[in-house]
């Protein structure tokens, strides 16, 4: 590209050229843009040739274009929304108290809302191994019962047939007693799992080495791998642990290695040792149950793993169509398997109908409370309303003045968001450990926030900012200049609160009130000291478990009814001996322990109580051995207590006596005769196969009401079934102890492990095991007292705000009013009347939502009972009427106070 | 005093040197020339928008000439450009004072 003899300017290409003008902005694009023509022609006149001059120019213009945009940028950081955030944070120190309510507020609401997403994340995450989301869970789904099944052994070896896997690994889980010094020392959460399932894990050991194929053979020495916990806790870290004999259940087995810490799987597990099941040993469908998983082979997707499951479930359906019809093979995400979820992955999860309909509850509360927080930004908005029109005057456009607004907010926003996540970092391990009360949280299930968490909760602080800061700008904006300009000299603007804000005031009123009665319930449940009918600090209650089988022993099919006679004489054995325990006053053994949660049912009474509808009553079912209520000193008020007879018949007879308490006569029965009455359970329930819902029961006595449903004494009917011995494995001990019960708890142990060693058996005292069933619930309730403290003194801080600005927008006509001889009355009525309107409406419907939340309430601690409720409504009205009292007292005596001659002055 | 970058004390001296004929062409021509360095004309205009955003330089605009003739924004130092660019070379000299040998033997070592 020569100079052009006919004296024409070179010119670079034209794309180029139109690129580079239509991304060079700013105020000198024109002058940048010319001259790097400029340059380009110098070039070509210079004599460089066309493809090197082009060259140049591409460079030149992508630098320059580069220049240009990171130089607006950093303008707009430093003098646009820099500028406006330290503006943002001048306002808010110097008006401390509403920004502490707002940060407050939108640091609780804001983390608050994201409660289940974290959830979510911390429950249903990755497996903390190598690729871990390579590793997924197989089983299969049964489609007429709705819930996934464990595999069995058979099933095991089946799916090993799948070519997406490269390899395949299944555990099982159960807990065994370790060797110890101290016979009462707990037994430990052990696994049984397939060599294999290292390599799937990829895990590696901290000592010795993990299980190999060799292990699982039949009649190889037994072996058990540590986890570094339990090797701690047990072997004082005892570094020549590697090939040291130690009992584990029945027998000695030598140790091969020590897991790392970090490496509990499949759960909270401590020792693991070979799988031996194999499916010859067991007929079709029998044997022992486990969890099947496997790490996809390279390329493989899990769509692809899918089909081949579908396609190997449906072979299975042909060759045995009665077992496997109604089932579907399924590949699922590892903590979906091993917590049995009915969901496979989380995003199924995240979009299920009662998920979302959960979170759009709490974000449509979040944009009540951010339209409170607008409240008070509106009313801060209005004091500055003369600032702002003489911003608009020297040239600031609206959306200028917007943005200012807006960023204010974000600022609050961010800063409360910031705050809140912090102390939710701090709080969630603790919340979630309080609110999984004694159940292990799994290994995988970090409750620490997630990256997911903090970028949802920065962006809805920034629609927070939206809600609470754009629309009171824009509120504030509307005027014109000119009227705000004249009226900004004397202190009132043409800001106001709206019936939207009203709306808002009233709504968070009824919200906070309602849930306010939720929170007098709980603490007046906590405080309150009920006659639980029996005194928790004296029992102490004890699960004993016989495995089924010796994992180590040999594997073979079980002989169920020899088995059944073991487990018979193993439990009457420790009711036994635990009766002639000199320490003890009583002792009985059932399903079921009082004081503790028990299952629900409907009941429909052969002859039905006159006016009476006992659907809807929670009856609790309890199932207890014949010697239950003699055990425990228990004696029955009506009738007879059961006998042998009432348990008589081989294993799966149904037994038809049944014994209710007192509560039952009274509100079941109608204070009838309950001796010889018949009743059976309505067709719906919680699945318990045992007690037939076509059957009738026989009421053979009364006892008196006992730890039954104790969250809530209005509802604690109870039904007592008989079980015989053997029945049902595990069983629960209720001990009556003399002296402390702490002091009984290791003794327990060493009893049920001097019957046998096998046997497991786990005991606390009863008044912590109960503290523990209900603390999730207490804790339920705390948090959500807390939210609606914090609701609750937003509104009052609404009001507040309203009525100060009320009274410092009307100060002329107060002045005026009182130099004309209005009374105290008048005032009142002109500064509050609208503020007491809003608060009385607020209250009257919040006292409703506060009823019909305590009538449906489920929480244990919270009573429905009617009389207690009324009271619980009335603490709550004048608890929430003293503070919107207080909230408008401090501007209306302010309006009180005003001099005629000082209000006209200053006005 | 305004602390000057390198670069901002670079097109301070070609502004200097251009003595009322320093525009986008020309300075990038100057430090060219100079220092072997090619830098972009966007980065000479930001620079000096921000010098002259500062008061340490001065600008003039003229209309193009003629038919194919182009606008042109020329700039001149402002006496406290001046004394700016002054300070910071002073500084920067009496800093490498006596360790100029020094300097190369280790950047050739």
């Amino acid at each position: 590209m020569a100079p052009d003899p006919s004296g024409r300017v070179p010119q670079p290409p034209r794309l180029l050229r139109l690129l580079v003008r239509l991304l060079i902005r700013g105020r000198d694009a024109s002058y940048i843009v010319s001259d790097l023509d400029a340059s380009f022609a110098r070039d070509v006149e210079r004599g460089l040739r066309g493809s090197r001059a082009t060259r140049r120019y591409a460079w030149n213009a992508l630098a320059s274009v580069w220049s240009a945009w990171t130089a607006a940028l950093r303008g707009f950081v430093t003098h646009g929304i820099g500028l406006d955030a330290r503006l943002g944070l001048r306002m808010l120190a110097r008006q401390p108290l509403i920004t502490a309510v707002a940060l407050l507020t939108l640091g609780l609401g804001i983390p608050a809302s994201l409660t289940l997403v974290h959830g979510a994340d911390v429950l249903f995450g990755e497996l903390p191994v190598p690729d871990g989301d390579r590793v997924v869970g197989i089983r299969y789904f049964d489609l007429d019962d709705r819930e996934p099944l464990l595999s069995s052994v058979r099933d095991y070896e089946r799916w090993m047939e799948l070519r997406s896997l490269q390899s395949i690994g299944a555990v099982r889980s159960y807990s065994v007693n370790v060797e110890a010094e101290d016979a009462g020392a707990p037994p430990v959460a052990a696994a049984e799992i397939t060599a294999s399932s290292f390599e799937v894990l990829r895990a590696q050991p901290l000592l010795g080495r993990v299980l190999d194929a060799g292990d699982e053979r039949v009649g190889a020495p037994d072996v058990v791998l540590l986890g570094e916990d339990l090797w701690s806790a047990r072997f004082a870290r005892d570094p020549g642990i590697v090939g040291r004999s130690v009992r584990v259940g029945r027998t000695l087995h030598t140790v091969v290695g020590v897991m790392p810490a970090d490496f509990r799987f499949p759960m909270s597990h401590q020792l693991w040792i070979p799988f031996r099941a194999r499916a010859v040993d067991f007929p079709p469908g029998a044997g022992p149950r486990a969890f099947v998983f496997g790490r996809l082979a390279d390329g493989v997707s899990v769509e692809d793993a899918t089909v081949e499951a579908t396609s190997l479930t449906a072979r299975r359906a042909a060759e045995d169509p009665e077992r496997f019809e109604h089932l579907v093979g399924q590949v699922v995400g590892m903590p979906f398997l091993l917590l049995n979820s009915d969901w496979r992955w989380q995003r199924d999860l995240l979009w299920e109908p009662e998920f979302v309909v959960m979170q759009m509850l709490i974000f449509a509360l979040l944009l009540v409370v951010c339209g409170n927080v607008g409240t008070l930004i509106l009313a801060r908005t209005a004091a500055r309303s003369a600032e702002i029109a003489i911003r608009s005057a020297l040239g600031a456009s609206r959306g200028r003045i917007l943005r200012q607004l807006f960023v204010e907010a974000l600022v609050l926003a961010m800063a409360a968001t910031g705050l809140g996540l912090l102390l939710a970092n701090a709080l969630s391990s603790r919340l979630v450990h309080t609110l999984a009360g004694d159940d292990v949280l799994p290994y995988w299930a970090e409750p620490t926030l997630t990256p997911r968490v903090v970028a949802m909760a920065l962006g809805i602080a920034a629609l927070c900012a939206v809600v609470a800061g754009v629309a009171p700008a824009l509120s504030a904006t509307r005027r014109a200049i000119q009227a705000n300009l004249q009226r900004g000299g004397s202190r009132s603007t043409s800001v106001g609160f709206g019936i939207g804000s009203s709306l808002l005031i009233v709504s968070e009123i009824v919200l906070s009130v309602g849930f306010l009665a939720l929170g007098v319930a709980a603490v007046r449940g906590m405080l309150d000291d009920r006659d639980l009918g029996f005194d928790p600090d004296r029992y102490v209650v004890g699960t004993l478990r016989v495995p089924e089988s010796d994992p180590m022993a040999t594997p073979n099919a079980t002989d169920s009814v020899a088995w059944g006679a073991r487990v018979a004489e193993i439990q009457r054995e420790l009711l036994a001996r635990l009766s002639e325990d000199p320490a003890v006053v009583g002792v009985g053994m059932g399903v079921n322990a009082p004081g503790l949660p028990a299952p629900d049912r409907d009941v429909v009474l052969e002859t039905p109580s006159e006016g009476f509808e006992p659907v809807g009553w929670a009856i609790s079912i309890l199932r207890v051995d014949v010697s239950y209520f003699a055990g425990l000193e228990r004696p029955v008020s009506a009738g007879r207590d059961f006998t042998a007879g009432d348990v008589e018949g081989p294993p799966g007879t149904r037994h038809t006596a049944a014994i209710v308490n007192e509560s039952f006569v009274r509100h079941i029965l109608g204070g009838r005769d309950a001796v010889g009455q018949r009743f059976r359970y309505e067709a719906r329930g919680t699945g318990w196969g045992a007690l037939g819902e076509e059957e009738w029961y026989e009421i053979v006595g009364v006892v008196g009401t006992f730890g039954t449903n104790t969250g809530d004494p209005a509802q604690d009917a109870a039904i007592y079934h008989p079980l015989a011995p053997g029945d049902v494995n595990p069983i629960r001990y209720t001990v009556e102890v003399m002296g402390e019960p702490e002091g009984f708890v290791p003794r327990f142990r060493e009893i049920a492990a001097s019957i046998d060693r096998g046997a497991t058996a786990d005991s606390r005292p009863l008044a912590s095991t109960m503290r523990a069933a209900f603390r999730r619930d207490a804790a339920l309730l705390l948090l959500m007292l807390a939210l609606a403290g914090a609701g609750f003194l937003l509104s009052a801080t609404g009001l507040y705000a309203m009525l100060s600005f009320t009274v410092s927008q009307r100060t002329r006509e107060i002045g005026i009013r009182t130099a004309l001889g209005a009374g105290a009355s008048d005032i009142v009525s002109t500064v509050a009347r609208r503020a007491a309107l809003q608060a009385g409406t607020g209250l009257a419907l919040g006292i409703g939502l506060g009823w019909v939340l305590l009538h449906t309430s489920e929480f244990s601690g919270v009573s429905t009972e009617a009389g207690d409720i009324a009271l619980t409504l009335t603490l709550t009205a004048a608890v929430a009427g003293g503070v919107c009292l207080l909230a408008c007292a401090y501007p209306t005596l302010r309006g009180l106070r005003l001099q005629p001659t000082e209000a006209l002055r200053e006005s | 005093m305004n602390a000057l970058g390198s670069f901002e004390q670079i097109i301070l001296f070609a502004v200097l040197q251009l003595d009322g004929e320093a525009y986008g062409v020309s300075i990038r021509e100057n430090i060219e020339e100079r220092t072997g360095r090619t830098v972009s004309i966007g980065a000479i205009y930001t620079t000096l928008g921000r010098l002259e955003d500062r008061g340490l330089v001065r600008s003039r605009t003229e209309k193009p000439q003629g038919r194919t003739g182009r606008p042109r924004k020329y700039y001149r130092l402002s006496a406290e450009g001046a004394r700016d660019l002054r300070e910071s070379y002073a500084t920067i000299k009496s800093m490498a004072g006596g360790l100029t040998s020094e300097l190369d033997r280790l950047a050739e070592s």
